[in-house]
Parts: structure tokens; sequence; C-alpha cells
């Protein structure tokens, strides 16, 4: 009887052993700061959300989060530096899609593979919209198409970078409609937006948040999203007038390679609770953007349907 | 006694031949900047070549063999310094730089006292330099240093 | 909108407020003060202090930060050849010859001086003349921008000193190396020579320092074993403030023409405010009586470039505020402040906001007094810095500078590019070949290739690219100024009655 009674506390005891230091792990991290890395320049969008959420980050960890910038090659650098850091979860880099797709699709060697970022939570959607200004000639988006189809290339379309969010949109949009416009890109949102209300091109693949700040000015024609809008509800998404195209740019975060997956779920809880917070929620609508809600799997499956989307679009326009 | 502007023509030629092989495969749009800035490079280069050739103007890199000497030992204990940060770690490396530098330039090398003022005046300064930037304006230093 | 300007005044003078608003021209001269951090990077660093204070309070520390950073970027320049942050470039030129001479206090007042008197006048501009001058500036398109930075290269002409032609040189060879990296249209990677690092570009803090900084140290240090930075002790009096203020006072033309540049230019979206001061300089050379003076050391040089840089920082608020576009980097990270306050760019800054905002234009006016009081003040106590020995001072400069650099972009690369430079800059100084030029072309590269590649696309759109490059009314005035500034040193020497080809080639 007693022999018995010892064996099973050995092997609760063995049990204890093996489990334990697993739930101590969870359940340790975080127990250091942790460094929330911005592959952008400050006071860029993405600066302006890890700001946001850093408060509310050490609140709910625990812990100091540190937010430091890493900028160059359009977020490049900065994931290529976040693939090389340890998977023990202290070190996260803000991420964006659909840069992380496109770049290694389109650059070749861009110092990351889009499947070595492992995403924590995508928080934020910019949708993209089509706009002229108000004095242009057209008012629908069919009347553009079908400008664009009597002058092929007159239209000019601002949109920031190339091979990015805009850029793509552009293309899809070219290849669905069968016109021919000219994509101008620019240096960031801020030279797009002035290039555009100055009437250097004619058109704008817009941002939701800065179509928000010149709703005056402009009219939108139409919004990359399957809902309309809130800011615009008289504006049509582009499925509604027959173009099949969702054009956004997700904001979220990643960890490098390898990260245990429990200390991913204390991540993305973290920021799921930041984006479920009605407060965040009704800020970042204001300001003109979307909150998502995305946890690690979910943001995982929504990029790898992203690289099956444009994959095909890279190879085409590739030259 | 060096002939600079051949010297300055010839290591821009050079450059821009550097330059041009690698871009042949750029994109239209890509490529037409630095098309026509590797021309417009070139043909100065040409210029200044032909100048270097037709009126040369010597003169002399070195003032003197001291000088040159203590130009190649600067560089040389910066470049090790650079060279050998990642490994020995950011704060013990500069301590040593700074040490050897600052002995480096003292007046009398052989007294002991500078020696020991050398190795004091970089602890305060490195340290110091170091807490303020890292702790007082928050900002990301090399990694490698005890106080990771 | 007096009356608003009266109430943001008052906000400014309440306790809490005044005591942030010092604090911030503090920190923000300490950072413009240290090479390698610049006012982009202190603004960042202090905008989580700024979440525990109301939106006034966390502005008015914002905007003492960026008057105090374009001042302090002066100190560096003057007293070791190194500007602080780019916009003070063109503070060395004349402002290190200064101290050379034993008159570093000379060149720290004037700049104090001037920097205050630029950001006095371009506070005043964008308080009341905000929204026409923003809708004005939105008619800034490729064409402009692309003459713009070709007029910004016919500065080499001023900026080599003996040869035209391998000014020239060095300006293409700026262009070449800001090439390196990401093309702005067409996505490719360039010249990185498969260093996935160098998808980044060249940092210009980085290459300003490796050849301005590092080329001094190696050769009065480390080749000439001088004993201290300049010839000369320096000892600090005060007859030298009276002096400069009343210098200052004979250059009325100077001192508006030069804060006007800075104004403009910085109300330029994306224009830059790194040209403001070279620009700047460039005319105050262009119109002396005596421009042989510039370059030996002239308080003339310094407040042009400081007048300029420093009225480029409220310049830059002015597209910020009325349309949410920022004109400078820093300006993007106030812009982000004002997002994370909730206020929007726009008409509702200056009707609901009106005292916030105002505020924050009144706090940058009596921040460039305290630049004033606080720079004159400290030009008893920096220039003692070159009174350290050398031993000391050195490799205490080298260290601060490989900090400073590897900050900027968290980036072990800029370093090295720092180090490699400094070798660069040194070698071509000793063989009369002067790296300014090659900076030049470093920073407007850019603005030319994107002014070039837009121009082309948008031209070609809308039927003929000549046509959209010449044919508007803005670039024909660009163009005009190109010319006048391209022939200026042909007509210079010809007026001193010199033979013309003496300082071509």
């Amino acid at each position: 009887m007693m022999k018995r009674v010892m064996i099973l506390a050995l092997v609760l005891l063995l049990v204890g052993l093996c489990v334990g230091p697993l739930t101590v792990a969870a359940a340790g991290f975080p127990e250091r700061p942790v460094t929330y890395s911005v592959p952008w320049p400050p006071g860029g969008q993405s600066d302006v959300e890890a700001r946001r959420q850093q408060p509310m980050l050490e609140k709910i960890l625990g812990v100091k989060v540190i937010v430091q910038y890493k900028p160059g090659g359009g977020g490049s650098l900065g994931w290529s530096e976040l693939i090389k850091q340890k998977p023990d979860g202290y070190f996260i880099c803000g991420i964006n899609i659909p840069h992380i797709v496109l770049q290694p699709l389109a650059r070749g060697d861009a110092g990351y593979k889009t499947e070595q970022l492992w995403p924590i939570s995508l928080f934020q959607a910019t949708p993209i919209g089509l706009a002229i200004m108000k004095d242009a000639p057209f008012k629908t988006l069919e009347d553009l198409i079908a400008h664009a189809k009597k002058n092929p290339g007159a239209i000019t379309c601002g949109g920031s970078g190339t091979w990015s969010g805009h850029h793509i949109a552009h293309l899809q949009f070219q290849k669905l409609t069968g016109v021919t416009m000219t994509y101008v890109p620019h240096k960031g949102a801020a030279p797009q937006v002035a290039a555009f209300l100055g009437g250097h091109v004619k058109a704008i693949w817009g941002n939701s948040n800065d179509l928000v700040t010149h709703k005056e000015r402009i009219r939108v024609l139409a919004f990359g999203t399957t809902k309309r809008f809130p800011h615009f509800p008289d504006t049509p998404t582009f499925k509604e007038l027959g173009v099949d195209l969702l054009a956004s740019i997700d904001r979220g975060v990643a960890a490098p390679p390898g990260t245990p997956a429990k200390i991913i779920k204390v991540l993305e809880k973290a920021f799921l609770k930041i984006t479920g917070d009605p407060k965040v929620q009704d800020q970042m609508l204001k300001e003109g953007f979307v909150t998502l809600q995305m946890g690690s799997k979910e943001s995982k499956t929504y990029i790898a349907e992203k690289v099956k989307v444009y994959q095909p679009i890279v190879k085409e326009f590739k030259k | 006694m060096l002939n600079a502007d051949l010297i300055i023509g010839i290591v821009s030629l050079v450059i821009a031949v550097t330059a041009w092989v690698p871009t042949r495969g750029l994109t239209l749009l890509g490529g037409v900047f630095v098309d026509y800035t590797l021309i417009v490079l070139a043909s100065l280069s040409v210029v200044i070549v032909i100048k270097g050739i037709a009126k040369p103007e010597k003169l002399r890199f070195f003032e003197s063999v001291v000088e040159r000497n203590n130009i190649l030992i600067g560089l040389a204990m910066l470049l090790v310094y650079l060279v050998f940060m990642p490994k020995v770690g950011f704060l013990p490396a500069s301590y040593l730089m700074y040490a050897a530098f600052n002995w480096y330039l003292s007046e009398d090398r052989m007294k002991t006292k500078n020696i020991i003022i050398s190795v004091l005046v970089s602890l305060v300064v490195v340290t110091g330099f170091y807490l303020v930037f890292r702790n007082v304006l928050g900002v990301p230093l090399p990694k490698g240093s005890w106080f990771d | 909108m007096f009356e608003a300007a009266f109430l943001g005044l008052a906000k400014v003078f309440q306790l809490g407020n005044f005591f942030c608003l010092v604090i911030g021209v503090i920190f923000g001269i300490v950072i413009g003060a240290l090479p390698g951090l610049t006012a982009t990077m202190g603004l960042a660093l202090l905008i989580p202090f700024t979440f525990t204070m109301t939106p006034a309070m966390g502005l008015i520390m914002l905007g003492g930060i960026y008057v105090g950073a374009m001042y302090g970027d002066a100190i560096p320049a003057v007293l070791i050849n190194t500007p602080g942050t780019p916009a003070a470039i063109a503070t060395t030129f004349d402002g290190f010859p200064l101290a050379q001479k034993g008159m570093a206090q000379h060149g720290l007042v004037a700049a104090a001086l001037a920097s205050a008197y630029g950001s006095l006048l371009a506070n005043i501009v964008l308080a009341t003349s905000a929204p026409p001058l923003a809708e004005a500036s939105l008619k800034f398109g490729p064409p402009e921008y692309f003459w713009l930075g070709i007029f910004g290269l016919t500065i080499i002409a001023t900026l080599a000193v003996g040869s035209l032609v391998k000014g020239l040189l060095a300006g293409a060879l700026g262009l070449l190396l800001s090439t390196i990296g990401i093309a702005p249209i067409g996505g490719d990677i360039r010249l990185t020579f498969g260093y996935t690092e160098l998808q980044g570009g060249v940092e210009l803090i980085v290459a300003l320092i490796g050849f301005f900084c590092l080329p001094e140290i190696l050769s009065s240090f480390i080749a000439k074993r001088q004993a201290t930075y300049s010839a000369e002790k320096i000892i600090p009096r005060f007859s030298v403030v009276r002096e400069v203020i009343i210098s200052l006072l004979k250059m009325p033309v100077l001192m508006l023409r030069s804060s006007a540049i800075g104004t403009i230019i910085g109300i330029a979206p994306g224009a830059g405010g790194n040209i403001a001061s070279l620009v700047s300089y460039n005319e105050a050379v262009r119109w002396d009586k005596n421009p042989k003076e510039f370059g030996k050391g002239t308080i003339k040089g310094v407040a042009a470039s400081e007048a300029a840089n420093s009225a480029m920082a409220p310049g830059s608020l002015v597209p910020l505020l009325t349309l949410g576009i920022p004109g400078s980097p820093p300006a993007a990270v106030i812009l982000g402040a004002l997002m994370l306050h909730g206020m929007r760019p726009g008409h509702e800054l200056f009707s609901t906001h009106a005292t916030t905002t105002f505020a924050f234009i009144m706090s940058m006016l009596l921040a460039a007094g305290l630049v004033t009081v606080i720079g004159s003040f400290g030009s008893f106590l920096y220039p003692r810095i070159l009174n350290i020995p050398a031993r000391h001072l050195a490799p205490g400069i080298i260290f601060m500078t490989i900090l400073g650099s590897y900050s900027i972009r968290n980036n072990i690369l800029d370093v090295w590019i720092m180090f490699l430079f400094g070798v660069i800059g040194f070698i071509s100084n000793k063989l009369k070949f002067h790296p300014a030029p090659i900076v030049l072309g470093l920073i407007l590269g850019p603005y030319v290739e994107e002014g070039l590649v837009q121009s082309v696309l948008c031209g070609r759109a809308g039927g003929s690219i000549l046509a959209y490059m010449f044919l508007r009314p803005i670039s024909l005035v660009l163009i005009a100024l190109c010319i006048l500034s391209a022939l200026w040193p042909l007509y210079a020497s010809w007026r001193s009655k010199g033979k013309i080809g003496e300082k071509i080639l």
C-alpha cells in the first residue's frame, strides 16, 4: 500500500517537474522590458500606433515597453533585424501589409522572407480609396474609367512608394478594368497628399485617414473595402461597382521565427485587449482608421492569402 | 610628390565604372537618374585627368614621416576598436579605445602618472557619456556591454 | 486672431507650461548640440512624456525642443566643425574658422542671436498668414522640386574653393552616393553590392560627421599633435556679446533675407530644412560687398546660416497646422503628437483648439527669447571646452560621435560609414579636394531624382514632358534663378577683374 502511494507521489513529482517549468516559463513572461521596434522614422502612423499602445501594453504586461526605431528600406531594415533576434518574446516589431508580402516578391533579396515574420496580431486597417478633386470633370468611377479608356495613360494617380499597397491597388485596378493610367509614386503619404491637393496628380490612391482629413475638398470614387467606409457613407466600394478590388494597408506586430506559441499567446492577448477597448476603437475611427482584431493564427492565414493574390501580379508587372 | 588631380580623376573614373556595372539591370525609372549622374561623373573625371596630365600640380601628402606614422597609428586604433567592439563588448572596447587615445596623445607617455590618468579619465568619461545617452536620453546603444 | 494669440500667450505663462517650455528648450539645445542626435529624434524621445500632460503643455514642450535644437546644432558646428544636425552644415563654413581664430564666443553669440531672430520672424509669419501660405506651397510640384534641387546644386559654385570642375565632380559623387538604397521610383535595389543593410541608403548626419568632424580630429590632433582645438586660448568676455549685437544690427538686410529664405524653404513641404542654411549662406556670399571674407571666419556666415535654419522650423509648421502635411521630419513627429492628443490639423486647430494652437506658436516665440538668453550666457561656458587638452577632448569627441552615429538608425553600419567617410574626407582634404559639395549632392540627390522622374511621368501623361518641366510659372522663375546662379561665378570674377578661367579649373 505504501509502495503504491510512493510510486504515485513519485509520478506526480515527475509530472510536476516536467510541466512546472513550462507553466513557469509562460507565467514568467514577461519579466524584463520588451522592445517594440518600429521600422519607420519617428512621426509616422506606425509610430503613432506604437505610442498609443505603449502605456496600455505596459499596464497589461506589467513591464516597461521600449519603443525604438529602425528605419530604412521601406521597413526592410527593421524586418531583417527582427528575424535575427532571439525568439524569446522580448523583441517585437511592427509589420505592415502588403509591404512584408510585396518586398520579398519584388526585390529578390529584401533581407527577410514573409514567412519568417511570425504575426502576433493585426490591429489596424487603413482602407485605400481612389479619390479626385471636387472640381474634376468626372463624378463617378464609371466616368473615370471611360475617360481613361479614351486617353490611356493620361490620368495620373498619386501613390506612396513603389511595390506598395497603393501601387498594387493601381496595378490590380488596371488589370480588372482594362484601362491604363500613370502611377506616380511619392516618398510617403504626406508628399502624396500634397501633390494631389496641389493638382499635380489628377487622382490619388489615398489612405483612409488622409481622405478623411481633406473630406471637404475631395470626392472619393470608391473604397477598397468589403463594406462601405463609415466616414463616406455615399461612396461605394469597388466590389459594388463590379471591380473585385480589395485594397488596404494593415498594421500589426510580429515576433521572430521560432517564438514559442505560449509567449505569442501572451502578447496576442495583450494586443487583442487593446483593440477590444471601445475607447481605442472610437479614437481609431475618428482618425479615419478601422480597428482590426486579428489574432496570431488569423493573421497568418490573412497574410498567406495576400501572398497568393499578389504573387502573380508582381510576376506579371515586374519587368 | 603626388599628382592630386590625376589621382582624384582616376579614382572618380573607377568609381563611375564600378557603379556602372551593377546598375545595368535597373528599371527605366529607377535607372535614369543613375545613368545621368554616372555620365556627368565620368565626363568630369576625364576633364580632371586631362588637367592632371596637362598642368600637373604636385603636392606632398604627408608633411613628414612623423605625421604619416601618427595618422596610421590613429587610424589603426580606431579600426581595431570598431572591429573588436561586437566581440569584446561595446563598453569594454570603448574604455580601451578612450584610454589608448588619451595615453597616445599625452606628452610624456612613459610616465606612470600619465598612464593612470588615461585609465581614470577613460572610466569617467566613457561611463558618463554612456549613462547620459542610454538612461537620460533613452537612446539605443550597441549591445555587448556589461550593463545589458 | 489677436484674441486667440493673447489667450495662447497667457497659457504659456502658466507655471507648469512655462516650466515645460524651459525644460524643452534646454533639452532641445542639448540634443541639437550632440552630433548624431537630431531634432527629429529629440522630439520622438520626449513624446511619451507628453502623454501625461495636457495637449497645450505637451505641444509647448515640443515647440521648445524644436527651437532649442535649431540653435543647439550651431554649438558643435562652431567648436568642432561638426554640425549638430544637418541643418547647421553652413554654420561650420565660417563658425569653425572663427573658433580657430580664437573667436569662438563671437560665433556662438552670433548663432544664438541669429537663431532667435530667424525663429521670431518665422513665428510671426506662422501666426498671421499660415493658411494662404500653405495653399501657395501646394503649388510646388515635381518640376518645381527638380529645379529647386538644381538651384541647390549651383551652390557648389560657392562651396568649391578653388576649382569649379572639382566641385562639380564632388557634387556628382554626392549624387551617386544618394542613389544607394531603394529607388524611390521603380523600387529597384541600387548599389548595395549584396549588403541588405545598405538598402536604407547612406544616412546624411553620419556622412556629415565623417566628412567634417573626423578629418579635423585626424589632421589637427593625431597628425600634428596639436595640444588644443584652437591655436589661441579661449577667454570669454562680456564685451564680445555687445560687439556681436552691434555687428548684427549693422546687417539688417542679411538677417531679413536669411530669415525669409529659411521660412520659405520651410513652408515648401518636403523641401528639407537641410538646404535652408546652405541657400541662405550662398545668397549671403553672393550679395556681400566683400565675398572673400566668407569661409575665413566671419559672423556674417554664421548669422546667415543660423537665421535661416531657425526660421525653417516655424515655416515647416505652416503646411502642418493648416493641411496636416509636415514640411520637415521634426514637423512629422509633431504631427504624430497632435494626432495622439486628438487634434486634427486643419481649420479645426485654429477654431476649436485655437487657444492651444496659439499657445504652441507663442511658446516658440518665447523659446526664441530663451535661446537668446541661454545662448548668450552659454557662450561663456561652451567655448571653454576647446581649452581642454586634446588628449582628453579628442577621444571624447570620437566616442560621442560614435554614440551619435549608432543611435540615429540603431545600426552599427552607420558607425562604419562614418569611419569610412572620415578617412575619405581626410584623404580628400589632403588632396585639396574639398568634400563639402559631396554632402550637397547627397542631400539634393533625392530631390533632383524624384522631381525628375515624377516630372517625366506626369509630363508624359500630360502630353509633353518638356512643356511640363519648363513652362510652369514657378518653374520658370526657378530656372531663371538656376541660370543666374550658375553663371554668377563668371560674372563675379569678371567684376573683380580677374581671369575668368582662373577659378573654374
